[in-house]
C-alpha cells in the first residue's frame, strides 16, 4: 500500500511539471509556421496528460480513496542513505572515467558498490579488478568499442 | 499463404548461415545469463546488451538474429530464476512461480525447468505458425492507414497497456507523459526549434533511448537492491536432473496446444499481453483440472500452461510490431528502439521492401527457440551457478556493465550523468507505484505520434475533426476509451455489488 501522502507529493510534482511544460512551451516561436499544431502543440498534449494524472492522484490522496488492492507495488519512502550514495558513486564514475582511463575507474567503482552491497573491502577490489579487466578485453579488443584506454595525459 | 511459406524458407536461408547460427547461439546464451540474474527482466537484459547490437558492425540481419537470440535466451533466464528461486523478473512469470517453486521445493525443480524449455519450445513453435499467416494479411491491410489512423491507434496502445497491466490507471497516465515529453526533447525536426534543451547542446539530439531504458529499468533495479535490508545469498536449492518423460509430455499436449491458442490470441492484442496470457491460460487449466489440479502446489499444469501462453504471446506481440510498427509492451518497445536504432522501421512496408530483414528476423526468432531447447536441458545446471554468485558480485557487475554499455552509445560522459539521473527517477518511480513500461513506450512512439498527429492537421488545414473522420480511427478511438473506462467501472459495479450483498445477507 503506498501511503497517502505519497500521492500527494507525487500528484503536486506532475502538475508542477506540468505548469512548467506550459510555460517552457510558450519560448517555442517559429518565425514562418510550417504546420498548423506548431512545435510546442504535442508537448503541451502530453503535459496535459501529466495534468489529468496528477490531478487524479490528489484527488484519490485528497479524499483518502484507498489504493487498489491487487496492486503488488513496492511500498515506503526512500531509505535515502545507501541509495544516494551509490547515485554519488554513479556520478563519481562518470567523472573519472576520462581522467582514469577505463579499467582504474571501473575497478575503484565495482570496489566502492560491493562494499555497498556488504561485501568485504579485499575481496571487492580483486574481483573489480577481474572484472573489470574482462570487460575491457571483451568490449575493446572483442567488440572494438572505443573506451577511455588510458588514463588522462599518458600517452598509448 | 504458399508466398508467405516460400519467404519464411527464404529465411531460413538467412537464419541458417554460419555466422547467423553463431550469432544466434551466442545470443541465447548471454540472453539466458543476464536474463537470469534476479530481479533482470528480459526488458533489462536487451537494453544493457544493445551495444553489443550496435557495435558489431554486422549486417542488420545479422544484428537482428543476434537480438532475437538475446530475447529468447533471456525470457528463458528469467523463467529460471523464476522457479528455482522464485523472483520473477517480469510480471507475466509470477504465475509460473506458483507452481514452478512449488516444484522445486518438493525437489522436482529439474522436471519444471525441463517443463518450461518445452513449453517454451511448443508455445514459440505454434505461434510462429500464427504470425507466418496472420503478418501478411495485417500488413496489407494496415498499408491503408493514415495519419489519423495511425495516431488513433498509438492512443489505443496507449490505453490498454495503462489499463490491462493493472496499474493504478492515474500513474499509468502520467508514466505515459512522461514518456511523450522525453522524446520531444531536443530539436523539433518540422521547425528546428530546440525544445527542453536547457541550453544544453549535448541535448539538441534528444536523449538517447539506450540511456533511458538503462537508467529507468536497470540502475533503478540496482539502487532497489540497495534498498532492501536483507541480502543473502541467494539460496538454490537441489533441483534434481533436468528432464521430461515422453509419456508426461503427451499427458500435457492438450494443456501445451491451450496455452500456446491463448497466449497467441492475447499476444496479438497491445496492453499486457504475455501478463494477461499466462494468467488467463493458468485460470483455463485450473478450471480444467477441476477437483483432480493441485494447481498451486506444484501442478506441472501450472507450469506448462503459463510458460507456453507466455512465449506464444512474445510471439504474437511481433505481429503489431513488425507489421503496423505499433508496439504494444515495454519489451517490444525496448525491442522497436533497438531496430530502429539499426535503421529498421518496422511497418507494413517493411515485408514489402526487405523481405530478407522480415523472414529472417522470423526465422531466426524459430532458431533461437531450438537453440533454447538444445542448450538449455543439457547447460542449467552450469547456469545456475551464476545465482549462487554473491550480491556483492552479481549487483556491481550489473551496474559496471550497464554503465560500459551506456557509455559505448555515443562516447560521451555525459550520458553517464544522465543514466544515473534517469535511475533515480525510476528508483523514485518505482517507489510510488509508477509503471516504467508506459516511459519506454512513449519515448519510442512519441515522434512518431507527433509525425502523424501534424501530417493529419496539415492535411486538414488545423481542423481537428480530421481524428475522427473515418470509421477505423472512430472505432480505434472508442475502443482507448473503452480500454480504459471498462475495467474501472468493473470494478465499481463488482465493489457495489458486493457492498450491497453485505446489506441483505
Amino acid at each position: 500500500m503506498i501511503p497517502r501522502r505519497a500521492s500527494l507529493v507525487a500528484g503536486l510534482v506532475l502538475l508542477v511539471i506540468a505548469l512548467g511544460v506550459g510555460v517552457e512551451s510558450t519560448t517555442f516561436v517559429v518565425a514562418f509556421p510550417t504546420d498548423p499544431l506548431g512545435p510546442a502543440g504535442f508537448p503541451l498534449l502530453a503535459a496535459i496528460l501529466l495534468a489529468v494524472g496528477g490531478m487524479a492522484l490528489l484527488l484519490q490522496g485528497g479524499m483518502g480513496e484507498a489504493e487498489p488492492e491487487e496492486s503488488s507495488l513496492p511500498s515506503g519512502w526512500p531509505r535515502g542513505g545507501r541509495v544516494v550514495l551509490a547515485c554519488l558513486v554513479f556520478l563519481g564514475y562518470a567523472l573519472l572515467l576520462p581522467v582514469l582511463g577505463f579499467v582504474p575507474a571501473t575497478a575503484l567503482v565495482f570496489t566502492f558498490l560491493a562494499r555497498l552491497f556488504g561485501g568485504g573491502l579485499l575481496p571487492g577490489a580483486l574481483v573489480g579488478v577481474a572484472f573489470s579487466v574482462t570487460l575491457f578485453a571483451l568490449f575493446v579488443w572483442g567488440l572494438g568499442l572505443a573506451l577511455p584506454v588510458w588514463p588522462l595525459g599518458v600517452a598509448p | 499463404m504458399m508466398e508467405s511459406l516460400g519467404q519464411l524458407g527464404m529465411g531460413f536461408a538467412v537464419a541458417l548461415q554460419p555466422l547467423n547460427l553463431a550469432l544466434a547461439l551466442g545470443g541465447v546464451l548471454v540472453g539466458t545469463v543476464v536474463g537470469m540474474l534476479p530481479g533482470i527482466g528480459p526488458i533489462n537484459a536487451i537494453a544493457i546488451l544493445l551495444p553489443l547490437l550496435f557495435a558489431g558492425g554486422l549486417p542488420p540481419e545479422s544484428s537482428l538474429i543476434l537480438l532475437a537470440g538475446i530475447y529468447y535466451g533471456s525470457q528463458y533466464g528469467n523463467s529460471i530464476s523464476t522457479i528455482l528461486l522464485n523472483v520473477p523478473g517480469t510480471a507475466s512469470a509470477v504465475v509460473t512461480a506458483l507452481d514452478g517453486h512449488a516444484m522445486t521445493r518438493a525437489g522436482r525443480g529439474g522436471e519444471a525447468l525441463a517443463l518450461s524449455a518445452v513449453s517454451s519450445f511448443v508455445g514459440g513453435t505454434l505461434s510462429i505458425l500464427g504470425l507466418v499467416f496472420l503478418a501478411p494479411v495485417l500488413a496489407s491491410w494496415a498499408v491503408r492507414f493514415g495519419p489519423a489512423e495511425y495516431f488513433a491507434l498509438m492512443i489505443f496502445a496507449f490505453a490498454a497497456l495503462s489499463s490491462l497491466s493493472g496499474e493504478s490507471v492515474p500513474r499509468a497516465l502520467a508514466s505515459t507523459g512522461l514518456g511523450l515529453l522525453l522524446a520531444t526533447v531536443g530539436m523539433d525536426p518540422q521547425s528546428a526549434v530546440p525544445r527542453f534543451t536547457f541550453g544544453q547542446l549535448r541535448l539538441f539530439d534528444g536523449v538517447d533511448f539506450v540511456v533511458v531504458t538503462i537508467g529507468l529499468f536497470a540502475v533503478s533495479e540496482i539502487l532497489l537492491t540497495l534498498d532492501r535490508t536483507t541480502w543473502g545469498r541467494a539460496a538454490v536449492s537441489a533441483f534434481g536432473r533436468v528432464r521430461l518423460g515422453m509419456s508426461e509430455l503427451w499427458g500435457m499436449a492438450l494443456t501445451l496446444l491451450r496455452g500456446s491458442v491463448v497466449g497467441f490470441l492475447v499476444g496479438v492484442l497491445p496492453g499486457a499481453g504475455g501478463t494477461l496470457a499466462s494468467f488467463m491460460s493458468y485460470g483455463i487449466e485450473q478450471k480444467m483440472a477441476g477437483s483432480d489440479g493441485r494447481f498451486g502446489e506444484g501442478d506441472p499444469r501450472g507450469v506448462a500452461a503459463p510458460e507456453s501462453a507466455n512465449n506464444a504471446a512474445a510471439n504474437g506481440a511481433m505481429i503489431p510490431l513488425l507489421t503496423l510498427g505499433i508496439p504494444g509492451s515495454g519489451t517490444t518497445a525496448v525491442l522497436l528502439g533497438a531496430l530502429l536504432g539499426m535503421n529498421v522501421t518496422p511497418g507494413p512496408l517493411l515485408m514489402e521492401r526487405s523481405p530478407e530483414l522480415f523472414w529472417g528476423l522470423v526465422a531466426s526468432m524459430y532458431v533461437g527457440n531450438v537453440f533454447l531447447l538444445l542448450l538449455n536441458l543439457p547447460l542449467v545446471g552450469v547456469f545456475v551457478r551464476v545465482l549462487r554468485l554473491p550480491a556483492w558480485v552479481l549487483m556491481p557487475g550489473v551496474a559496471a556493465l550497464s554503465f560500459v554499455s551506456v557509455y559505448a552509445v555515443n562516447g560521451s560522459a555525459f550520458d553517464l550523468v544522465l543514466v544515473t539521473l534517469f535511475g533515480a527517477l525510476g528508483y523514485l518511480m518505482r517507489k510510488g507505484g509508477f509503471p516504467l513500461a508506459p516511459v519506454i513506450l512513449g519515448l519510442v512512439l512519441g515522434p512518431l505520434m507527433e509525425k502523424n498527429l501534424r501530417r493529419a492537421l496539415a492535411l486538414s488545414g488545423g481542423e481537428w475533426g480530421v481524428m475522427f473522420t473515418s470509421t477505423l480511427s472512430v472505432a480505434l478511438w472508442a475502443a482507448a476509451v473503452a480500454a480504459l473506462v471498462l475495467p474501472w467501472a468493473f470494478e465499481r459495479t463488482r465493489r457495489f455489488r458486493r457492498a450491497a450483498g453485505a446489506e441483505t445477507d
